[in-house]
């Protein structure tokens, strides 16, 4: 009896103890392949929108090269066609590509690289490219474009400025994505405004005559409806406080010494002619998703991103147009960001990953261009196929114009600053001098 | 081998498994958080040693202790209604009633939910606009056409709000805890207050509470812990909102470490939080020591 009793205590404990480490393994959400890999694995946790959260378990195809980006839905769509599409060109080293989350898409890719577990290929924003930089998680690329001839002409200046470091470039932009306008004609034609004859809309070539364009909306547009849609928290506020900034002739917010550059005069003046559309009740109070405010014929005017437009354009009963936001000031300006290629540190084959992604960015600009992001490549704007798109040609400009975000490891933790001190204006917890002022001490603390 | 020594030897097999694991992934990062924290250290490993100069960072940051004065909000809003929830609850779903199961499991019902949904459920309750209490008070004539109550904007609001969607969650908890001390108070102590003529008020005041004494103490130091560890719902909920007015603690720790990418910084602030709840459960303790003697 007491041997029994001792087997079963001993038969317990090891079942205890496999079903420990057996709860420790990671739960396969999906039925154990993933569809953004093609590859068969039941490491792999998948969600059901595609994206992966635990991209390092992923498996690359015997000879591939791996591919990390941050783009799902349908940009995650429009990318597996550009990858599709230099796959079929045979290459030597194809490409494989993860779909991972959008919110933790940095950490997980700098703690894989930092692990030497990173994939050959990664996205990057403008705005984040000099923190990977300054840590060693992307290559310098220069030596593989002069290798292939690479055509560095093809881009802006602005975009050129963005992947320089030193004189060594460290990624192939792939995309501006700005701030735009786009407008409901439907609502423009009920408050007695016409389009021009390019369909575009005229808000006035001063803040003066754009107050009264404004004016125009308010007093003709139903009840309930408003001239403009906007939040009055986050992003899309402090993108039109940037694009006021800079056509204000406001300096880099980041001098080029490394030390604060914020004009705080000017940077003030933009606070108030932005709190002045809110105060006017330009912009509807306390709108918590201004894209479906717009979409729902709320409001006239809709200041948003690029990769708005694919929404828009989903909507049947929606007429609209975009175009690039006006030139108020003394300078032409908007606020935008770019996506950025980068061969990480460690990747196996550098020079076939430029091959990918100098593909990517020269030949697959049309394609890209369905996500409503402009092409960085200005010749694939010149193209037939680019220019007989509905909606991008009429924006594409605004690349021209783009202020792109400032070259700085600290760039997030500033936007970050810069957007609490600026929603604490806008939701009148702090006024605009106080805010300025805020801004300067929040960027010095942040580049300290 | 002795019996003893055997007996001590089969306890450890059953301890070692877990033991393992919680030496790995929980006292191992007490003592790497405190080295990190004497270093310059990124998401790409350790940069340089910097001594104590992100504690010293520390003391000079203004946004720490703001970001610690709005955590001692959450605490003193929290802690007291879910103290006198709990009680209140348990109360309720002690006593000998049909419906007492159907109280008990749907007073903990919050909390077996993740604070991912209670989060969700809180924006879809007080969304603007078209949020379920934005149309409950429209449909009552309470709120008139056009005019509506920011929750998810303004900076009281947003402590109410988060408050509420915490409580809510952790009621049951607490609840659960009380419940439990109930169980044990003897029943005789109340047949004899009923002999000598003491109401259901008095016996409650007199013999319920001061017995439910050293659980109310230590669900007041354990949701104190909790309350100042206070970061999903406020971040899903808010996000520490209007600006940054309602940030918790916890929050700019986690956006110090993740999103300005300074993990030594952030391990500093760790421990400076620890050390202060270190001191207020010492001083709690203390307190209860001093009233038991009493």
């Amino acid at each position: 009896m007491k041997k029994v009793k001792r087997l079963l205590t001993l038969l317990l404990s090891a079942a205890l103890i496999c079903a420990l480490f057996s709860a420790c393994t990671t739960e396969n959400n999906s039925s154990g392949t993933s569809n953004s890999t093609g590859t068969e694995t039941t490491d792999v946790d998948v969600n059901s929108d595609g994206t992966v959260n635990n991209p390092e378990a992923v498996q690359a195809k015997e000879g591939y090269q791996m591919f990390w980006t941050l783009f799902s839905g349908g940009d995650g769509d429009w990318m597996q066609q550009m990858v599709d599409a230099y796959n079929a060109t045979a290459p030597a080293k194809p490409v494989q590509i993860v779909q991972c989350v959008w919110g933790d898409y940095y950490t997980k890719l700098m703690t894989a690289v930092a692990a030497d577990a990173g994939p050959d290929i990664g996205v990057s924003h403008a705005s984040s490219l000099p923190m990977l930089v300054d840590q060693g998680v992307v290559q310098d690329i220069t030596s593989f474009a002069d290798a292939a001839n690479f055509d560095w002409n093809d881009y802006e200046p602005v975009s050129q400025n963005s992947i320089t470091f030193d004189g060594k470039k460290y990624a192939v932009p792939l995309d501006t994505h700005a701030e735009i306008l786009y407008y409901n004609t439907d609502l423009l034609k009920d408050a007695g405004i016409s389009t021009e004859s390019d369909g575009s809309v005229n808000l006035g070539s001063n803040w003066d005559e754009y107050i009264a364009f404004l004016e125009t909306l308010k007093n003709n547009l139903p009840e309930g409806v408003y001239p403009i849609s906007c939040t009055n928290a986050g992003d899309d506020p402090y993108r039109m406080w940037w694009s006021f900034y800079y056509q204000l002739g406001g300096s880099d917010i980041v001098a080029a010494d490394g030390s604060c550059g914020l004009d705080q005069a000017i940077a003030q003046q933009a606070i108030e002619y932005v709190k002045y559309l809110y105060d006017q009740q330009f912009i509807a109070p306390n709108v918590e998703d201004h894209g479906t405010f717009f979409q729902a014929g709320s409001a006239a005017l809709y200041t948003a991103g690029t990769w708005c437009v694919g929404t828009l354009a989903s909507q049947e009963d929606l007429n609209f147009g975009c175009q690039v936001q006006a030139q108020l000031f003394d300078q032409e300006a908007c606020w935008a960001d770019s996506h950025l290629l980068t061969i990480l540190t460690g990747s196996a084959d550098p020079e076939a990953a430029f091959d990918f992604i100098s593909f990517v960015s020269s030949k697959e600009g049309v394609t890209w261009a369905g996500s409503g992001q402009i092409p960085s490549s200005i010749s694939i704007k010149k193209t037939s196929e680019y220019t007989a798109l509905e909606y991008q040609p009429k924006y594409s400009a605004a690349a021209e114009i783009a202020v792109l975000p400032s070259q700085t490891p600290h760039f997030n933790q500033i936007k970050t600053s810069i957007i609490e001190q600026l929603d604490l204006c806008w939701t009148g917890e702090q006024d605009a001098a106080a805010t300025a002022a805020a801004l300067v001490n929040a960027i010095t603390t942040a580049l300290s | 081998m002795s019996k003893t020594t055997k007996k001590t030897l089969t306890a450890l097999c059953f301890i070692l498994p877990f033991f393992l694991l919680y030496a790995i992934f929980t006292i191992w990062p007490v003592f790497q958080g405190l080295y990190v924290s004497f270093h310059k250290w990124t998401l790409m490993g350790k940069q340089d040693f910097v001594g104590g100069a992100n504690y010293i960072k520390l003391i000079r940051d203004a946004a720490f202790w703001r970001n610690l004065k709005n955590t001692c909000i959450y605490v003193a809003e929290t802690v007291p209604f879910l103290l006198l929830l709990g009680i209140g609850l348990a109360l309720l779903a002690n006593r000998a009633t049909k419906l007492k199961k159907i109280y008990r499991i749907s007073f903990y019902l919050p909390n077996i939910l993740s604070v991912t949904v209670i989060s969700y459920l809180a924006m879809y309750i007080f969304y603007p606009y078209s949020g379920f209490l934005s149309n409950l008070l429209h449909d009552f004539g309470i709120l008139q056409q056009g005019q509506e109550i920011f929750w998810l904007k303004e900076k009281v609001l947003c402590y109410i709000t988060v408050g509420i969607a915490t409580v809510w969650w952790t009621v049951g908890f607490c609840m659960l805890l009380f419940l439990a001390a109930l169980q044990e108070i003897p029943d005789q102590l109340y047949e004899a207050a009923s002999i000598d003529g003491a109401t259901k008020a008095k016996q409650l005041f007199h013999i319920t509470l001061p017995l439910l004494n050293p659980t109310t103490l230590m669900v007041l130091m354990l949701q104190i812990i909790a309350s100042f560890k206070i970061f999903a719902q406020a971040k899903l909920i808010t996000n520490g909102g209007p600006g940054n007015l309602t940030e918790s603690s916890i929050m700019y720790i986690y956006r110090t470490a993740f999103t300005n990418n300074d993990m030594g910084y952030s391990s500093a602030m760790s421990y400076a939080l620890f050390i202060i709840l270190v001191i207020l459960t010492l001083f709690q303790l203390a307190l209860q020591r001093k009233g038991e003697v009493k």
